[in-house]
């Protein structure tokens, strides 16, 4: 505490292996430093809780619903009328997370049918392509994808499909 | 013990307290230590064995069946947590890539715990039900037949070793004292395995895979990674709903004033 | 023990015990840190996982963990303490069947583990994988430690306890608690067990286990080991008595809180989230008097810098803790987390803390000890100065590699495109992204280890006598 008592030893080296130890001053930044921290933990922890009332489920409905703000769903009407090249742009996302493991980045085919070729094992047209996507394939693995991705996004996959991989 | 310095002038103060009592008595010094570090722990801890301030459970979240659970010692043994979590965070960055975030009550029958560390792969929590049996038993065997590009070492041993029965059943034994299964449900374990791995083995089948057993260890491992994540989707989407009703009358109620 | 000491002093302390924890120390560090390396290039380069059972990524993850953890810190830290405590408390070690049976259990259980562990046999509990015949050995010889220490703490010839033993007496309580409360489980086999505690609740348990190994195994006790041997070697008084209380006190008082940091957005209550999240931020303080107390302590030797290599290393563990103990906290930060969990960044954290606090300070010690136990000059102190720059410039490397692809890999993921997509919904891309970063880290972890195999050839040297004409004055011994 005493400024001007800087680095008098205390003493004790010899029930310290011959260490000598100093009694200096807690540095007072460090001393500031230990107080805002611990200051800062009450305010936040008040603050996000009681005051704020934020909780993580809260932070992610917001998140959400910012976002559908931001890029709002388009209703099937306009889905249905939707220029193609539109919906097959959007739909190349949803094919990279959940198709490729399957039927390849290439749209090449894998584990299932080649979607580049000229055979359409359940007919090639845009129609045709949605329907197989929504309901599945169950006997061959090929998942029931309507409701996990919905009717908007088997649209956008669909489309480009249809259009990535030369549908009739 | 004497301290010749303590008296020269330039000593600043006898013993401090923390001296004479503490480094003194070295039990005492001991006890204390050993208060200041469970005060944390047990704050923490020991609220999440309540009701109200634990986990909330999810009724429809179960038990792993048999296979399941031998599946899952795979994983365990394989070291897959080292790359993989199991912990869909509640960003919609995330729930878009892996679908919708992870509950503390879909755990419940975690023994151990499976949450991982590291993303060196993705997130494994929805997996279950994504991709068909076969993906999983060609991802297995080359993971890049499946997912070009990907690091992840190939794991032949599992189409060739088989699981043991008894060994299942000494787990399931042992879960038991958790109460995860009956002693009627050990018994009935062997034919259990056999039924699961059969309709994983047929669907196999019908993708062309002949050489797979229903007792093949990669059967087990299908069984478990297509379970993960989808007990209790109905409840999470309740409860969804449920607070997205709520926040948009928070939003309206608000904006009415 | 041998003929130059002076013959009062000859039986009083058992250095030979010193002597076998760090030629373990030092030798399992090349084990441990090989199988780092391996794993740096697996991920870099796939086939290196050679398509075996026992060789792929992840069976040996857990074994280059344990191995580093277990085998070169724990080690590291019982060669100092064994070291330091005797002459401390101006005792032999209470018991010298004990110490051995602790040196040759504490090898015996690591042997087991590196066979263990490649085989599959794991808890799964991450740093807590030995399987449960192994935590009961663990368990006794801990226990059997434990008495050896606070025995020789009872038949102490001096009054008062030394701020090093302090923090050693936090590990070894410590240590005691986590190790049992998270291994409490139901075996089935004899090589598998379940947990007693299940779901979130087992995750709290094993991290509030998993956090608090990192601070009292690798941080309190190294603490300790600073307030022994910078001192020592630097000839100055440790800078501020008084800190060493109040940093003492708040650090095993707070450090225990901190825990569910590591469960940040899980399925862990939000209030259990927050303390983890604030305890953390709190922590910066109380770990920075450390760090202060260390680098406060070279004022006035600050130009024996230059050629000593043991006040070298110490700096720069000491900085690299003070780096770590502040980037911790941060990491801690729910928005920070939010990019940083579950990438790179974590790895990289891990290793200014592992190779930049733990391992320089025990290289460090090392430097300090080995002339002083075989009282024989170091065989090339050039060589020590090259394994520091080796050491430096290897962490340095490792550290910025992963920050880059820790970043780049979170960025990468919450990456939404124009349409509110993800940008990169294979994952794979953000994967493939990060390989180069995975060769640099591969590289600098090459250094380090290279600098540390420089260090054994050197210690392997000077105690092969390379020096034996020039005999120097061991440790100074006590008085009576």
């Amino acid at each position: 505490m005493s400024r001007e008592k800087q680095d008098v030893p205390m003493g004790h080296s010899d029930e310290a292996d011959g260490i000598e130890e100093y009694d200096n001053a807690l540095p007072a930044w460090w001393l500031g430093l230990f107080y805002f921290t611990i200051a800062w933990a009450v305010v936040y922890g008040v603050h996000y809780h009681f005051v704020a009332g934020r909780s993580q489920a809260g932070d992610y409905v917001a998140e959400v619903q910012a976002a559908e703000a931001r890029w709002p769903a388009p209703d099937p009407a306009t889905v249905a009328a939707a220029d193609p090249k539109v919906l097959a742009e959007a739909g190349k996302a949803i094919y990279m997370t959940n198709c490729i493991g399957c039927h390849g980045p290439e749209l090449k085919g894998g584990i299932g049918p080649n979607l580049t070729d000229a055979e359409w094992i359940h007919g090639g047209s845009l129609a045709e392509i949605t329907t197989v996507i929504t309901n599945g394939v169950p006997e061959k693995g090929m998942l029931t994808w309507g409701p996990i991705l919905g009717p908007e996004k088997v649209a956008q996959v669909a489309a480009f499909i249809h259009a990535a991989g030369g549908g009739q | 013990m004497s301290h010749p310095d303590n008296n020269s002038p330039q000593s600043p103060a006898p013993d401090s307290w923390h001296r004479r009592t503490l480094e003194h008595k070295s039990a005492l010094f001991a006890v204390l230590t050993t208060v200041a570090i469970s005060v944390g722990g047990l704050v923490e801890i020991v609220p999440l064995f309540t009701v109200s301030a634990g986990p909330q459970a999810i009724a429809e979240v179960t038990p792993y069946t048999p296979l399941e659970q031998a599946g899952r010692d795979i994983y365990s043994r394989e070291g897959c947590v080292q790359c993989h979590s199991q912990m869909v965070r509640p960003f919609r960055a995330e729930t878009l890539r892996y679908g919708e975030w992870s509950r503390a009550g879909e755990y419940t029958f975690d023994r151990p715990f499976l949450l991982g560390s590291r993303r060196i792969g993705p997130d494994l929590h929805r997996l279950g039900g994504k991709y068909p049996d076969v993906w999983h038993y060609e991802h297995m065997k080359d993971p890049r037949s499946t997912s070009p590009g990907s690091i992840m070492p190939a794991y032949p041993w599992l189409l060739e070793d088989r699981i043991d029965t008894a060994d299942v059943q000494a787990s399931m034994t042992a879960l038991s004292t958790f109460g995860h299964y009956t002693q009627a449900e050990i018994d009935a374990a062997p034919a259990a395995l056999a039924k699961q791995g059969e309709e994983i083995v047929g669907r196999l089948r019908q993708s062309k895979v002949e050489n797979i057993e229903a007792d093949h260890e990669i059967v087990a491992l299908i069984a478990y990674l297509q379970r993960l994540g989808t007990d209790g989707k109905k409840a999470i989407k309740d409860q969804v709903a449920q607070t997205e009703r709520a926040q948009g009358e928070a939003v309206a109620a608000g904006s009415a004033q | 023990m041998t003929a130059d000491s002076p013959a009062a002093a000859a039986p009083r302390y058992d250095d030979e015990i010193v002597k076998k924890f760090l030629l373990a120390t030092f030798i399992w560090g090349v084990v441990g840190m090989l199988v780092g390396a391996i794993l740096a290039l697996q991920l870099a380069w796939w086939p290196a996982n050679l398509g075996l059972p026992w060789t792929t990524f992840g069976r040996l993850r857990p074994l280059h963990t344990n191995a580093v953890i277990f085998a070169f810190t724990a080690n590291g830290l019982f060669t100092g303490i064994y070291y330091s405590m005797q002459r401390l408390l101006k005792t032999r070690m209470f018991n010298d069947t004990l110490s051995n049976i602790h040196f040759w259990g504490w090898q015996a259980i690591i042997v087991s583990a590196a066979i263990t562990l490649p085989l599959g046999m794991s808890q799964t509990h991450e740093y807590a994988e030995l399987i449960w015949p192994i935590d009961l050995a663990i368990a006794v010889v801990w226990v059997l430690f434990a008495v050896n220490f606070f025995g020789t703490i009872a038949v102490r010839k001096v009054k008062h306890l030394y701020v090093a033993i302090w923090f050693y007496m936090s590990m070894v309580i410590t240590i005691t608690v986590l190790h049992v409360v998270n291994n409490l489980a139901m075996p089935a086999t004899l090589t598998r067990s379940y947990p007693v505690f299940s779901g979130m609740t087992d995750a709290l348990v094993q991290w509030w286990y998993g956090h608090n190994a990192v601070g009292f195994l690798l941080t309190t006790p190294m603490l300790g080991l600073m307030y022994y041997f910078l001192p020592k070697a630097a000839e100055r008084p440790v800078y501020s008595y008084r800190l060493s209380i109040i940093h003492f006190w708040a650090l095993v008082f707070l450090y225990i809180w901190a825990g569910p940091h590591h469960l940040l957005y899980s399925g862990l209550p939000d209030w259990a989230q927050t303390l983890g999240m604030i305890f953390s931020v709190v922590l910066i303080a109380p770990s920075w008097g450390g760090m202060l107390n260390g680098l406060l302590t070279l004022r006035g030797a600050w130009d024996r810098l230059r050629s000593d290599a043991v006040l070298k290393f110490f700096v720069v563990g000491i900085t690299f803790y003070g780096m770590s103990t502040f980037e911790g906290p941060m990491m801690s930060i729910r928005a920070v987390n939010a990019l940083s969990h579950y990438t790179d960044w974590t790895i990289g954290h891990v290793h200014s803390g592992a190779l930049g606090w733990v391992g320089m300070s025990l290289f460090a010690v090392g430097y300090y000890l080995v002339p002083r136990l075989w009282k024989r000059p170091l065989h090339n102190e050039g060589w020590a100065t090259a394994h520091f720059w080796l050491a430096t410039i290897g962490i340095v490397l490792y550290v910025v590699a992963m920050w880059v692809s820790g970043i780049t890999q979170g960025l990468m993921w919450r990456a939404i495109d124009d349409v509110g997509q993800l940008q990169y919904p294979n994952f794979v891309d953000t994967v493939i992204k990060l390989v180069p970063f995975y060769w640099i880290r591969l590289g600098g972890g090459l250094m380090y280890l290279s600098g540390l195999v420089l260090m054994l050839v050197n210690i392997g040297l000077t105690i092969a006598g390379s020096r034996p004409d020039q005999a120097i004055n061991p440790s100074p011994a006590p008085a009576k």
